[in-house]
């Protein structure tokens, strides 16, 4: 049957259209009969042959049945054909304009550069980026589907359609995030750590539904694909042992898995199979609320480390000890609210032993315990290191000195030459934030310090407490939106 | 300095600084050497190659990309960031807009090439498949059975 039509429907339809065309360029002749339909003489066009040697009656009765459904087969592949003709000619249409003049692997380019970009809440669309593309024409599609890289980031927003994913991103390492229960609290060290701001609520975490963790399970078999896994939300053991399995992740370079509670015993850690231990490429490892345990191979090669809301039962040197043998091409590393239950025996002529971590650039230190500062400011040695530390007042335990080393501390910070304050007062917590930037401009080297959620009683105090303890090597000052009032103290005369 | 001819048989005398930002230009100069021969380009024209000129000019004291960071490009996220003078520079219309990137393919200049399809990129981020459409003139050309396929794709957004 499609031998037939796919001969003669082509052949039917290009001698019609051919004549209508030529009817139409005739303007001298009468179109009014040009398409009446033919008569034909039914009688002697043509008999169904009987191959089955029924009766004349029966023969007629199939002849009559099979009729019909012969003219529906017809006009279906007539339809089918004209629409698919249709469709071609819109298709040389296009293939005039400008925009098709681009070759597809430039086009592939223009794809790509759309999908960098990341999805926000004004730009949803953004996440849709590669079905938009590949839903505009016939070739755009084409190249969007052989596009690989278009196809690689797998969320929650096209996990329904994961074997589509898996399948048009063919060898390239997927990009995986899924959010099964948003973290709780936005506050200073989500994001961007470092920018003044207070802990919030985030305003939707009660109306969103977890999602379920299934999504993850179309990609178990393609742990050899994953490039970059970010689950947050993730609390379950069995989830926990789901999406870090024991099979090997030979393309894994990202790592993140946000918890939202700690409450994991060391047995049950000790169980999630981690990859079996094969993550040569991994070099971005953040954990919040999970404490691999510091000898796992995870973490060899690193290149960023954060790790939050987690307790040692070691001390912070022997933690040290560990990062620093562990991940020598560390150049970022994070601690947020991480707390070692060893008392550390600061030493106020810097005894603690020298860790080199040659490659770092940007220690940030968020909300630690105070005591834990000066172990870790005196002992890590990084020639070329941003510093940055965050502090919440509320929970200095004692003086500010053993957290803000303003003069002869660290041997890592150079002379401070130069200091820049800014001052920020939030109605709905009734505090403020005080940051200061201190270093020296010539040799491009700093340290960031953010004290947050100070009282504003203490505000004054603070002020006073800096400025009677001014580096004598400081050259130069600024303040940024303070009020002129808490300067007036005996410190700023120097 | 360098001899350029169009493909309508324009003249352009430049500077071999300009010239050789054109990877196809610069290797065509290391070949025949010192010479006072013209350079025919058969597949641009006099009005895209002097755009492009004017874009070699401006750059033609900047590090020419090696070979390490086109390999990264590759393998890292692209981006639709593009310079202030760039973005001036490409305030083209379209058809202009896909010659310039034509001719930076062909002439292998590739931050150009890359200024050229951030542009475009940047034209239809965010946009849903009728509005690049409607953008570019561009016409509907799925077949039934295709527009089925995309129908299906599409219901995991209504779903959310």
């Amino acid at each position: 049957m499609d031998s037939t039509v796919s001969t003669l429907v082509p052949h039917l339809i290009q001698q019609l259209c051919e004549q209508a065309l030529q009817w139409q360029n005739d303007a001298a002749s009468d179109h009014k009969d040009a398409w009446k339909l033919p008569v034909y003489d039914l009688y002697t066009l043509f008999r169904l042959p009987n191959t089955t040697g029924c009766s004349p009656i029966d023969h007629i009765d199939r002849e009559a049945k099979v009729l019909p459904l012969a003219c529906e087969y017809a006009t279906r592949a007539i339809s089918s054909f004209a629409e698919s003709m249709s469709a071609e000619i819109r298709n040389r249409c296009n293939q005039l304009l400008p925009i098709f003049r681009l070759p597809n692997e430039i086009l592939a380019i223009i794809f790509q550069c759309i999908v960098g970009d990341e999805a926000t809440r004004a730009m949803p669309l953004r996440q849709r980026a590669p079905f938009n593309v590949s839903h505009v024409s016939r070739r755009w599609r084409n190249v969007a589907i052989e596009t690989p890289r278009l196809w690689a980031a797998y969320d929650i927003a096209n996990a329904h359609i994961a074997d589509i994913i898996i399948d048009r991103s063919k060898h390239v390492p997927l990009d995986i995030k899924l959010v099964i229960y948003p973290t709780r609290y936005m506050g200073p060290g989500d994001g961007d750590p470092w920018e003044l701001c207070f802990p919030t609520r985030c305003a939707d975490v009660d109306a969103a539904a977890p999602i379920t963790f299934d999504l993850l399970r179309p990609l178990l078999p393609h742990v050899h694909r994953w490039g970059a896994v970010v689950l947050d939300g993730v609390d379950d053991e069995h989830h926990l042992e789901m999406c870090l399995p024991g099979d090997p992740a030979p393309n894994l370079q990202k790592l993140h898995i946000i918890k939202n509670s700690h409450f994991m015993d060391s047995e049950a850690i000790l169980r999630i199979p981690l990859f079996n231990g094969s993550t040569p490429l991994l070099r971005d490892l953040y954990l919040s609320c999970l404490s691999i345990p510091l000898t796992s191979s995870l973490y060899t090669g690193l290149t960023s480390l954060k790790l939050e809301y987690l307790i040692y039962e070691e001390g912070v040197m022997p933690f040290l000890l560990t990062i620093g043998g562990g991940c020598p091409l560390l150049e970022r590393l994070i601690l947020r609210q991480v707390y070692w239950d060893e008392h550390p025996q600061p030493t106020s002529g810097g005894g603690n032993q020298p860790i080199s971590l040659p490659r770092l650039k940007e220690p940030k230190l968020s909300r630690l315990q105070q005591r834990s500062f000066y172990p870790i400011l005196s002992s890590i040695v990084s020639p070329d290191a941003q510093l940055y530390i965050q502090v919440d007042a509320r929970e200095i335990e004692s003086e500010l000195g053993g957290v803000f080393p303003l003069t002869g501390f660290l041997s890592n910070i150079p002379p401070i030459c130069w200091m820049y304050f800014t001052l920020l007062q939030s109605q709905p917590y009734r505090g403020y934030h005080l940051a200061f930037d201190a270093g020296d401009f010539a040799r491009g080297r700093s340290v960031r310090i953010v004290l947050t959620l100070i009282p504003l009683g203490s505000a004054h105090q603070l002020i006073s407490y800096f400025t009677q303890r001014l580096p004598l090597s400081l050259r130069s000052l600024a303040l940024e939106v303070m009020d002129p009032a808490l300067f007036v103290v005996p410190g700023f005369t120097q | 300095m360098v001899n350029l001819v169009t493909s309508d048989n324009e003249s352009f005398t430049v500077e071999k600084a300009v010239a050789s930002r054109s990877v196809l230009i610069k290797n065509m100069l290391e070949d025949v050497g010192e010479s006072d021969q013209p350079i025919p380009l058969p597949n641009v024209t006099a009005s895209v190659l002097k755009k492009v000129l004017e874009y070699c000019d401006h750059h033609k004291n900047e590090p020419m990309p090696t070979s390490e960071d086109l390999a990264a490009e590759d393998t890292r996220k692209r981006t639709t960031d593009i310079g202030e003078w760039d973005q001036k520079f490409i305030q083209v219309d379209q058809e202009m807009l896909f010659e310039i990137i034509l001719a930076a393919n062909y002439l292998d200049i590739k931050p150009l090439l890359d200024v050229g399809c951030k542009t475009v990129a940047n034209m239809i981020k965010g946009k849903t498949p009728e509005e690049i459409r409607k953008l570019f003139n561009i016409v509907n050309d799925f077949t039934p059975e295709e527009e089925a396929q995309i129908k299906k794709e599409n219901e995991w957004a209504e779903d959310r």
